[in-house]
C-alpha cells in the first residue's frame, strides 16, 4: 500500500474524531443557551457558531479530498494552441498570450486571452491572469506560467569584431528580422532565427529546438557586405568562442538579448475544488463566531478574566 | 523611474538603536528597579516607534505599495505593530513591566530584519498583485503583534508567580488573555480565511500543505488550546506556558519560509 492513501485515511479518521468531539461539545453548549442573557448570550452563541463552523470546515475539506482534481497542463501553448479540459468536456483555445513587463524588465502580469470551445462552438471568451482564473462548468483554469517566445526575440545585442582577426568589437543592437548596419564598416547583420534551447540534430544535420526553456539561447545571424549576403552563423550566448564552419568577414558574439514577451507561451493549471465554498462558509462562520466571542462581548469576557486585578 | 534605494534605511537604523537602548534600559530596570530606567525604556520605545513609522512610510512611498512584500518589510512591520501594542498598554494598570519588556522583542525582530536583504521592489510579481495581499498580510501581522504582547505578559506572569504578587499576576494574565482575544480572531480571519480565499483564486486550491500554511495551522491550534485551557479550564499557568510556545511557533512561521521554501518563499 502506498503512503498517500494511508495518510489520507489517517486524516479522515482524525477529522471524524474531531467532528465527534466538536458535536458533543456543541450539543452541550447548545443546551446551555436557554439560561443566558445579554453579553453572556452573545458569547455563547459565538462559541456555538465557532464550534459548529469546525464541522462545516471539516466537511468542506473531506468533500474536497474525495472529489477535488488538480493538474498542470503538460504543454506550453502559443497563440492558436488548444488544451482539452477533459473533466469539463470543453476545450480552451489560446487566442493570445503575453507577459506585461515594467520599464526595468520585471514581469508585471501574465495574460492569456482564451476562447472556450464546446463541440467546436465558441461559447465564452476570457482574459486569464494570475489572480483572475477562468471558471467554467465548475472547473478553474489558472495561469500557472508564462515563458517568452522560444523562436523569436525582440532584439539581440551583438558584439561584432571586424576585421575578424582584430580585437576591436563594435556593439550592434539588431532587432529580430531587421537589418542592422555595423557602424564604421560596410557590413550589416540580421538576426534571422532564434532558438531558446539550441540543439543539433545529428541525424538530420540541422539545428533544432530542444525545449521552450531558455537553456541554450542561440541566434542565427546573417552577415552582408556592401549589401550582399556573404554568410550566416549560429551565435551562442553560452559558448562565445564557437566559430562554426562559415567563413565570415567578422567574428560575432551574442552579448545579451531582449526576449519576445509579446508572443508568450502560456501554461495552465486545471483545478476543481467542489468543497471550497463549504470550506469558505465554515471559515466565514468561524470568523463571525470568534468576533462575537472576543470583540462584541469583550467587556464581559475581560471582566471574568480580570477578576481581582483592580 | 527607479526609486532611490536606502532612503528609508537611516530611519530603520534609528529605530534599531532606539529599541536596543530601550532593551538596555529594560534590563537596567529589571536589576535596579529605577523609575528613571523604566521611563527611559518607554521613551526610547516611543522614539523607536516614531522612526520605525517613518521608515515604513518612506519605504511605502519609494516602492509605490504598502511595505509588506518581502521578509525585511514584514519583520519591520511586525516590530512596529508589536511596539505599538506595548506603547498603547503603557497607561494600563498592571502593565508597567510589560511596556518596558516589549522593547527586547522589537529589538530581536529588528535584528532579524537587519540580516535579510532590504531591497525595494517597486514592481510586484504577478502573484502578489491582488488586494488580498493587504488584507491577508496586514491582519496576520496585527495578530502576531497581539501574540507578542501575550508572550511577554505570559513570561512576566510566570516570573511573578515565583515571586508572589497575586494582583500583578491577575493583571498580566488578563492582558495576555485579551491580547490573544484580539489576535486569535485576527489570525483566523487574516492568515487562514483571507489566505485560503486568495490561494483558491491564485493557485486553484485553498490549501496546498505549504510549509507556511501548515505552520500557521499549528499556531492556530496552539492558541485554540490556550483559549480552551485558559477560558474553559481556568488553568492560568498552563495557559501562560502555551502562550509562550504559541509565540515561538509564530516566529518560526514568520521565518520558516526563508528556510523551507514553498509557495510563500518570496515572503
Amino acid at each position: 500500500m502506498s503512503r498517500a492513501p494511508v495518510v489520507t485515511l489517517v486524516m479522515i479518521v482524525v477529522s471524524l474524531l474531531l467532528c465527534a468531539w466538536v458535536v458533543a461539545c456543541t450539543w452541550r453548549r447548545a443546551a446551555r443557551l436557554g439560561g443566558a442573557r445579554g453579553p453572556a448570550l452573545v458569547a455563547r452563541v459565538g462559541t456555538l457558531i465557532t464550534h459548529a463552523s469546525i464541522l462545516v470546515i471539516v466537511a468542506g475539506a473531506l468533500w474536497s479530498t474525495a472529489s477535488s482534481m488538480r493538474y498542470a497542463s503538460a504543454a506550453y501553448l502559443p497563440a492558436g494552441g488548444t488544451l482539452d479540459v477533459l473533466p469539463g468536456g470543453f476545450t480552451v483555445r489560446v487566442d493570445d498570450a503575453w507577459t506585461e513587463v515594467s520599464d526595468t524588465g520585471r514581469p508585471v502580469e501574465y495574460v492569456s486571452l482564451v476562447t472556450v470551445l464546446e463541440g467546436g462552438r465558441e461559447v465564452l471568451q476570457h482574459r486569464i491572469e494570475v489572480n483572475s482564473p477562468l471558471v467554467h462548468r465548475g472547473i478553474g483554469v489558472y495561469q500557472l506560467e508564462m515563458l517568452p517566445s522560444a523562436t523569436t526575440i525582440e532584439c539581440a545585442q551583438l558584439a561584432v569584431v571586424v576585421p575578424a582577426d582584430s580585437g576591436r568589437a563594435i556593439d550592434v543592437d539588431a532587432r529580430f528580422g531587421e537589418e542592422a548596419p555595423v557602424p564604421g564598416t560596410d557590413l550589416s547583420v540580421k538576426v534571422v532565427a532564434f532558438y531558446s534551447d539550441f540543439a543539433y540534430d545529428i541525424e538530420e544535420g540541422t539545428a533544432a529546438l530542444r525545449s521552450v526553456q531558455h537553456e541554450n539561447p542561440a541566434v542565427l545571424v546573417q552577415v552582408a557586405e556592401a549589401g550582399r549576403v556573404v554568410g550566416e552563423r549560429w551565435v551562442f550566448a553560452a559558448f562565445p568562442g564557437h566559430e562554426g564552419d562559415a567563413a565570415l568577414p567578422c567574428r560575432l558574439f551574442l552579448v545579451d538579448y531582449t526576449p519576445d514577451f509579446r508572443n508568450g507561451l502560456t501554461r495552465f493549471e486545471i483545478s476543481r475544488q467542489p468543497g471550497a465554498p463549504l470550506l469558505f462558509a465554515g471559515l466565514a462562520a468561524m470568523s463571525v463566531g470568534l468576533a462575537l466571542v472576543f470583540w462584541v462581548r469583550i467587556p464581559a469576557a475581560a471582566g471574568r478574566a480580570r477578576k481581582g486585578s483592580h | 523611474m527607479t526609486p532611490t534605494p536606502g532612503l528609508d534605511m537611516p530611519f530603520f537604523w534609528i529605530a534599531f538603536w532606539c529599541y536596543l537602548g530601550a532593551t538596555v534600559a529594560a534590563c537596567a530596570y529589571a536589576g535596579l528597579r529605577s523609575p528613571r530606567a523604566r521611563a527611559l525604556a518607554y521613551w526610547l520605545s516611543v522614539a523607536g516607534l516614531a522612526a520605525n513609522t517613518v521608515a515604513l512610510v518612506v519605504r511605502g512611498v519609494l516602492s509605490g505599495h504598502p511595505p509588506v512584500t518581502n521578509l525585511f518589510e514584514y519583520v519591520t512591520l511586525f516590530a512596529w505593530a508589536t511596539v505599538l501594542g506595548f506603547v498603547l498598554l503603557w497607561r494600563r494598570r498592571g502593565a508597567e513591566l510589560l511596556t518596558v519588556f516589549g522593547a527586547p522583542v522589537a529589538f530581536v525582530l529588528m535584528v532579524v530584519a537587519s540580516l535579510v536583504p532590504e531591497s525595494i521592489e517597486r514592481q510586484l510579481i504577478p502573484a502578489l498583485q491582488s488586494y488580498w495581499l493587504w488584507i491577508h498580510v496586514s491582519l496576520a501581522v496585527l495578530a502576531e503583534a497581539a501574540f507578542a504582547v501575550a508572550f511577554v505578559a505570559s513570561i512576566l506572569y510566570l516570573r511573578r508567580e515565583s515571586r508572589g504578587g497575586a494582583d500583578e499576576q491577575d493583571a498580566l494574565d488578563a492582558i495576555a488573555y485579551r491580547a490573544v482575544g484580539v489576535g486569535f480572531p485576527l489570525f483566523t480571519i487574516g492568515a487562514l480565511f483571507a489566505g485560503a480565499v486568495w490561494a483558491a483564486r491564485a493557485w486553484g486550491t485553498p490549501w496546498s500543505w505549504d510549509p507556511k500554511e501548515v505552520s500557521s495551522l499549528i499556531v492556530w491550534l496552539i492558541y485554540a488550546a490556550y483559549l480552551h485551557v485558559r477560558l474553559a479550564r481556568g488553568m492560568r499557568r498552563a495557559a501562560a506556558v502555551i502562550s509562550i510556545v504559541g509565540f515561538t511557533a509564530t516566529i518560526l512561521t514568520v521565518l520558516g519560509s526563508k528556510f523551507l521554501g514553498g509557495l510563500h518563499a518570496y515572503a
